[in-house]
């Protein structure tokens, strides 16, 4: 058993690394965005609700009166700010292709504001799964199956674990591979129920693809008929019913005015207008699911027999698309508030340690061989463990530093994260390795201490300015970015007297 | 004679790796087949049930292959599951299994 956690956990654990950091990234995945769009309006006083659709009404109907599909992003606590988007359907004659459109609404300005086009949040936390450069197929079946190996890993870990109480109390400093192997205790048993959650549900998510063969030999072959089976898969049920308004009164407004009737105390998340183009339009008014693990509830507003018909989800149909909604709910925590989001986040880190911690443990049980391999893996550990934060740094940097009309600004964004991780690579492969390390976490703190600077200089944003503003996010961003880099300064100096212990 | 053990020890744990993964994958499929096949009420149900048990019989039978003393019999307890299984699934098919 300890054979196979040893290589169950070390044959994927580059990429396990990689999985977890990415994946945690993603928990902030919408005060990343807030961070790499530094153009949009911030609202940080309560504005009448009515107000807001009037506003980004007027807005879109100069920028998308053609639109077939509009929505009004109210602002949350999550995202203080107001966005418009719209659909654009496809129109061959004039060679526009069917694309969505968005942009930032100020209510104090009436401005519509484009930021800069960037990656954002949601294109780092997607790494996690589709590794960004392979097909997306290939992405998915290699995450599953290095998220097969992390469960492997996990369950032989405890086995191995005679004395998992004991030990998770233990901790002895400065015995070289004995505190690694303490620390990697505690990075995985305190933790342990979040790891199992996340690996499981992340294996759960992805089970379609991964076994495949499954569906075609019970349910039928084909793209097609998966896709049916997705689709009856997530049926749900809905509640509808008519109500007493005029068919020419619908509208935003009346269909924002009867749901805050409704539901009094739930804030509005988003509108909807959908099929606006045609003869039969629907309205949707979306609510901050106030409880539970549900990210937001969905009404519905359509005229059906010329009355208005309100329809609203009461869960899904299937008992098995109730459990499979809960693992997801878990895994993606869109649910969390700010407190929980940490600890999700924090757990997520405790895995990538775990995975780091185990990295090192099974290079230093091998440095007495002293061959090449070990040599090689012993620098790429480094080149991986603390030349992924530094790739992420740079993609931060990118944003701010990449001229903002260059074509295909978002893709180099990704571009810079990778070649930036290659560099780490190269630059692991011709050191020591001892000097690797330590060089590579002060690379670290410095690219991390020098984000908020670089915040600083190339735009109006500021540490001083966000916090007399109330832009929680934009100082949150920057304030953990300072956190990171000490935390890198200190490994690094914690490092640099370890050596020089040995040295004497 | 060194060379030879060594070279017979790497083959036995390459044979358990691949019995491991593949036969695991195997097994796992067929059992959340079999599993599908036999629940009883709505088949979009069924389906995904299987599937989320897929994982775990993947996981054990993973345990198993490296827990047993031979890899012989790790081989042959994998394949003759598999192929309980594969008759399993042909017969609830209607599919005559020879």
């Amino acid at each position: 058993m300890s054979w196979l956690h040893t290589w169950a956990g070390f044959a994927f654990g580059w990429l396990l690394f990689f999985i977890f950091v990415t994946g945690s990234a993603g928990y902030f995945e919408n005060e990343i965005d807030r961070w790499m769009k530094p153009e949009i309006a911030i609202v940080n006083t309560p504005i009448d609700d009515f107000t807001i659709l009037n506003k980004a009404q007027q807005q879109l109907n100069s920028l998308a009166g053609d639109g077939a599909q509009w929505y009004i992003s109210y602002p949350s606590i999550r995202d203080p700010h107001i966005d418009i988007s719209w659909l654009q359907l496809a129109n061959t004659e004039l060679d526009i292709p069917r694309q969505w459109h968005e942009k930032n609404l100020d209510p104090y300005t009436n401005n519509a504001i484009s930021s800069r086009e960037t990656s954002g949040g949601e294109t780092l936390y997607r790494l996690h799964y589709n590794l960004h450069y392979v097909p997306i197929m290939v992405g998915y079946l290699v995450t599953s199956l290095a998220t097969l190996f992390m469960l492997i890993a996990l369950v032989t870990g405890v086995i191995i674990h005679k004395k998992i109480f004991i030990e998770f109390f233990t901790f002895r400093t400065g015995k070289g591979l004995r505190a690694w192997l303490d620390i990697h205790n505690i990075f995985s048993v305190l933790p342990l129920p979040f790891h199992l959650m996340i690996t499981y549900s992340g294996l759960v998510l992805l089970m379609g693809i991964s076994f495949a063969p499954v569906i075609d030999a019970t349910y039928g072959e084909g793209k097609k008929i998966h896709r049916q089976f997705y689709d009856l898969f997530q049926v749900e049920d809905q509640q509808q019913q008519f109500i007493e308004l005029n068919t020419a009164d619908l509208s935003l407004e009346t269909a924002l005015k009867d749901a805050k009737v409704r539901y009094k105390n739930q804030a509005i998340s988003y509108l909807g207008l959908i099929d606006r183009h045609t003869s039969q339009p629907s309205f949707e008014v979306w609510l901050d699911a106030n409880e539970g693990i549900e990210f937001a509830t969905l009404i519905t507003y359509r005229i059906v027999n010329e009355r208005v018909q309100i329809a609203q989800s009461i869960g899904k149909t299937h008992s098995a698309a109730q459990v499979y909604d809960i693992l997801e709910h878990l895994h993606e925590g869109l649910f969390a508030g700010t407190y929980l989001r940490w600890l999700y986040f924090i757990s997520g880190l405790l895995g990538a340690g775990m995975i780091a911690t185990g990295m090192i443990i099974w290079v230093n049980k091998r440095k007495k061989q002293q061959t090449r391999l070990i040599n090689v893996i012993d620098k790429l550990n480094a080149a991986v463990i603390v030349g992924l934060p530094i790739a992420i740094a740079c993609y931060f940097l990118s944003n701010r530093l990449l001229p903002s009309a260059m074509p295909d600004r978002a893709e180099w964004e990704m571009h810079s994260l990778f070649i930036a991780f290659a560099l780490c690579g190269v630059f692991c492969a011709l050191r020591v390795a001892d000097k690797a390390w330590q060089n590579m976490l002060w690379v670290a703190a410095a690219l991390y201490a020098f984000i908020p600077l670089c915040n600083m200089l190339t735009t109006e944003h500021n540490l001083l300015l966000s916090a007399q503003k109330g832009d929680w996010l934009m100082l949150g961003f920057d304030l953990s970015m300072l956190l990171f880099s000490a935390c890198f300064a200190f490994s690094a100096v914690l490092l640099q007297k370890h050596t020089s212990k040995i040295a004497i | 004679m060194n060379l030879t053990t060594k070279h017979l020890a790497a083959l036995n744990i390459t044979c358990r790796v691949l019995i491991a993964l593949v036969g695991g994958y195997v097994l796992a499929a067929l059992s959340a087949i079999l599993v599908a096949l036999l629940l009883p009420g709505d088949i979009i149900n069924s389906i995904v049930s299987a599937l989320m048990l897929s994982f775990i019989i993947y996981t054990v039978t993973v345990l198993y292959v490296f827990a047993t003393k031979t890899t012989l019999r790790a081989g042959i307890s994998v394949f003759a599951l598999c192929i309980l299984m594969y008759c399993f699934v042909r017969h609830l098919n209607g599919i005559a299994v020879l």
